[in-house]
């Protein structure tokens, strides 16, 4: 990668209107089951530090009428940038408060309740989130209960960073707002809505 | 009367407008029960009749899907017809009107008999979102009663029914408790199908195009439908199997079959009474 | 065997075909033009591009033969082509004031810059029957056209003496909502109202319009000035820096002067209405100035009790096309909610005869509760 923004940027779906509505239907589903990982297929030359699952929810999901923060090194990527800024136009802010969307990876992830949560009246308007978690290796695993889960469901959670188990329970505390989180990696995409209830699993520990 | 579809995009609707239905819907997935308003387009059919199932399902809709429309349980009823027309023209998707073979319903006024599974996606068209319309007409109050979760009114109406006919006078749209926090209006379903929603292995979509306002109820999620602890809900019954197919346990339309008061009854639910009908005859 | 649900799709097919062959008519005369149509039902075209939110006389003519006359149709093909079109950008706000108008009036002042100028109008025409052939365009124009010194808004001449309150937000002037784009949350901002009003059912405003003046929220109007006439749209291009013309729009708008307010600290001024449409739709433009301002109580610290002064119940029943989609679908099936209904009341009315019988019986000595 060179540092200096690409003159054009690598194109985004092959075919936009069909691409888009089967990442969706992904998207939809991970979110209806929460936990249960959903194969996502994205745009063949992605930029490199948002790989093809991160861009493909974003070519998805965004558009001139969001707002999206960066976190971590996205923010400083120029390929990201003028990739996103080409084919979404959705305006970037410096402020995670502001945003709709935040793309970023779990050790940039501003703690929860800093982020839009909607109001009791408009719990729709809170902030949506879609975690990085490629090569993420920690050992957390969660079990996962709430709407979309037949019972429980295990979650592995290699991104989970210290402290990301008390910020959830009180992201689920202050339903209904509360943020939703979408884990994307390279080819899967994992829905965590602000419903899902998730309880700390011992490692080797069997659900 | 043809239709030139040429110059329209796939599923009808352009992409910024599934957009923004498709990021209203992760939102109505993730506050189950919760309705989302949105800016609800003009689709080419009248407002009331089926315009927001129309546009939720524009924007789940893929060549890998098929499609079955279902109104009042059949999908030969005119407006079924239509509707499927228009999605096989606009999204080039296959039909079908069995239950079993389809990933999206679009459905008004029923649940199909056929119990759903994982995988599938129900998209009921509705008129009235606010369970407490009837009772509240303002928008700015009823938002503030789901904001408070105080559904009193609801609970003083069917009590005052209770008291007035010695039953709750509900016999569709029953209201329901969804993850026991958001009171919603199930569309004009029967209150027979009340319960297919509680623990549904499908995803359940909403959508008031008049109205403008999208909800969901996730997989595997509770669905209450409301009652007393003396004057619990009680779905409706049939007496009589179905004249054509002798299904019992199935919702039923009575037909007219002459001027004396004659009448028969027969499957609302035109797929399974086929289905059950064949079965029957191969048993004989 | 019951047959009744079956057959959907050919009864679509039948009923379209005769559809067809009703909307044509006699085939031994021609079929109507829509570009006919546009030039000789102009006062219809414009209230299916206004109420249609979309400006192009051709395509709204064309709608209206379509739609066999039915406006409310009509304007139903014109939002749902409007809906897929994409959107390239934004036109700047058109000036009004700059308009050469065919039409201007004011109720409130007997002479004025610019003067009065009758245009086309039914006002004064006597309602008897002509011969269209021979009535033909009997006068000439009389040539004046609008002078030179141009014609200010009444309203302005009024605001230059601090006798109105001023055209825009005292807090800046925001840029508008859009509920084609955005879901519409009440309260609305005013720039939303309008936006619902000029896209709101003629005969609904009017209707409304005409309550206010009958004291269901009266607000003592006076008809400002109604102007008619075309304007330039002009298009801000990033590239060049300055705005470029697309293209001219005829518009009629109607500034209404209502009830002034005032109080120990400020002082007393006349307050607006506002109405704008597409084309020559005076009445419509009227009526969405009378109910603009009276949706307005509230901000004017008014007493709202009357409908036209409520929001909510205004803005929700004034779009024709939502009202008709869903008075009409009542004639859909509703076989299953009345099945559900019906079982009921058989219910109840069996129990009502148990409960009937009993008590005669209990009459009788003969039952024990």
């Amino acid at each position: 990668m060179t540092s200096t923004a690409p003159a054009l940027p690598a194109p985004g779906f092959d075919d936009p209107a069909r691409d888009a509505q089967r990442a969706f239907r992904a998207v939809l589903d991970a979110l209806a089951r929460p936990a249960t990982g959903v194969p996502l297929a994205g745009p063949a030359r992605p930029p490199t530090a948002l790989g093809p699952g991160l861009a493909a929810l974003a070519l998805t999901l965004l558009d001139t009428d969001c707002t999206v923060w960066l976190g971590g090194a996205l923010a400083d990527d120029a390929a990201t940038t003028t990739w996103l800024d080409f084919h979404t136009g959705a305006r970037r802010t410096a402020d995670p408060a502001a945003a709709g969307f935040l793309i970023t990876p779990p050790a940039a992830l501003p703690p929860l309740e800093a982020l839009e949560q909607g109001t009791d009246e408009a719990p729709h308007l809170s902030a949506t989130v879609i975690l990085d978690v490629r090569g993420c290796a920690g050992p957390d695993r969660f079990t996962a209960s709430g709407p979309g889960v037949n019972g429980t469901a295990e979650l592995p959670a290699p991104w989970a960073t210290d402290g990301f188990a008390s910020d959830w329970a009180r992201n689920a505390a202050r339903f209904p707002r509360g943020v939703d989180l979408l884990l994307a990696d390279a080819a899967e995409v994992t829905g965590l809505p602000r419903s899902t209830r998730l309880s700390p699993l011992a490692p080797g520990q069997e659900d | 009367m043809s239709t030139d579809l040429t110059g329209y995009n796939i599923a009808y609707l352009d992409e910024q407008t599934k957009r923004m239905l498709r990021r209203a819907l992760l939102k109505a997935v993730a506050i189950p029960g919760f309705q989302v308003p949105f800016a609800s387009r003009e689709v080419p059919m009248p407002r009331g009749w089926g315009t927001g199932g129309v546009q939720v399902t524009a924007a789940i809709i893929g060549t890998g899907d098929t499609l079955k429309v279902i109104d009042q349980g059949a999908d030969d009823t005119t407006n079924a017809v239509s509707i499927r027309q228009f999605f096989a023209a606009v999204a080039h998707a296959s039909t079908t009107t069995r239950t079993s073979e389809a990933t999206v319903i679009q459905t008004r006024h029923r649940i199909p008999e056929t119990p759903l599974t994982e995988g599938q996606t129900i998209v009921y068209q509705v008129p009235m979102p606010e369970p407490l319309r009837f009772l509240e007409p303002r928008e700015t109050e009823t938002r503030r009663l789901h904001a408070l979760a105080d559904y009193g009114l609801m609970y003083v109406k069917l009590y005052e029914d209770i008291a007035r006919y010695g039953h709750i006078a509900q016999t569709y749209s029953y209201p329901v408790m969804v993850a026991g926090r958001y009171l919603m209006s199930p569309s004009p379903i029967p209150s027979f199908d009340n319960p297919k929603m509680h623990q549904s292995p499908a995803l359940q979509l909403f959508g008031a195009g008049r109205e403008k306002r999208i909800y969901a109820i996730p997989p595997y999620t509770d669905v209450e439908s409301l009652g007393f602890e003396d004057y619990p809900f009680e779905p409706q019954t049939f007496d009589d199997p179905c004249a054509i197919c002798g299904s019992t346990g199935v919702y039923l339309d009575e037909v007219i079959t002459d001027d004396k008061g004659g009448s028969m009854f027969v499957c609302s639910d035109t797929d399974h009474c086929e289905h059950a009908a064949g079965q029957a005859e191969v048993t004989r | 065997m019951y047959v009744a649900v079956k057959g959907g799709e050919r009864a679509i097919a039948n009923a379209h075909a005769l559809l067809a062959k009703e909307g044509r008519g006699d085939p031994a005369l021609s079929p109507l033009n829509p570009a006919a149509v546009a030039g000789q039902l102009g006062v219809l075209v414009a209230r299916v591009m206004t109420e249609g939110s979309l400006y192009d006389p051709e395509l709204a003519a064309r709608a209206i033969v379509q739609a066999q006359g039915d406006v409310l149709e009509a304007v139903t093909l014109i939002r749902s082509y409007r809906t897929t079109l994409p959107r390239f950008g934004y036109t700047l706000p058109v000036d009004t004031a700059r308009l050469p108008p065919q039409r201007r009036i004011s109720a409130t002042f007997k002479d004025l810059p610019g003067g009065q100028q009758l245009g086309a109008t039914f006002d004064y025409t006597h309602r008897l029957f002509t011969d269209r052939d021979t009535a033909g365009p009997a006068s000439a124009p009389d040539g004046g056209g609008p002078p030179d010194e141009g014609m200010p808004r009444v309203s302005d001449l009024l605001g230059a003496s601090a006798l109105i309150e001023p055209d825009q937000a005292l807090d800046g002037d925001p840029e508008p909502g859009d509920l084609t784009r955005e879901p519409a949350v009440f309260p609305m901002t005013r720039a939303e109202r309008l936006q619902s009003l000029a896209r709101g059912d003629e005969g609904f405003l009017l209707a409304l319009g005409y309550s206010t003046q009958r004291g269901y929220g009266n607000n003592h109007p006076f008809a400002g000035e109604i102007r008619v006439g075309e304007v330039d749209v002009e298009i801000e291009i990033p590239e060049l820096g300055y705005p470029v013309p697309v293209g001219r729009v005829e518009l009629t708008e109607c500034q209404m002067v209502n009830q002034f307010s005032g109080s120990a600290d400020t002082p007393a001024q006349f307050t607006r209405g506002y109405g704008l449409a597409f084309g020559r739709s005076e009445r419509k433009a009227m009526s969405m100035s009378l109910v603009d301002r009276s949706l307005r109580a509230g901000e004017l610290g008014e007493r709202a009790a009357a409908p036209a002064q409520d929001e909510e119940f205004v803005i929700s029943h004034s779009d024709n096309v939502q009202a008709t989609g869903f008075v009409e679908h009542l004639k859909l099936p509703h076989y299953v909610d009345f099945q559900a209904e019906l079982g009921l009341v058989r219910r109840l009315n069996a129990e009502f005869r148990e409960r009937a019988e009993g008590a005669s019986g209990r009459h009788d000595g003969a039952e024990e509760a």
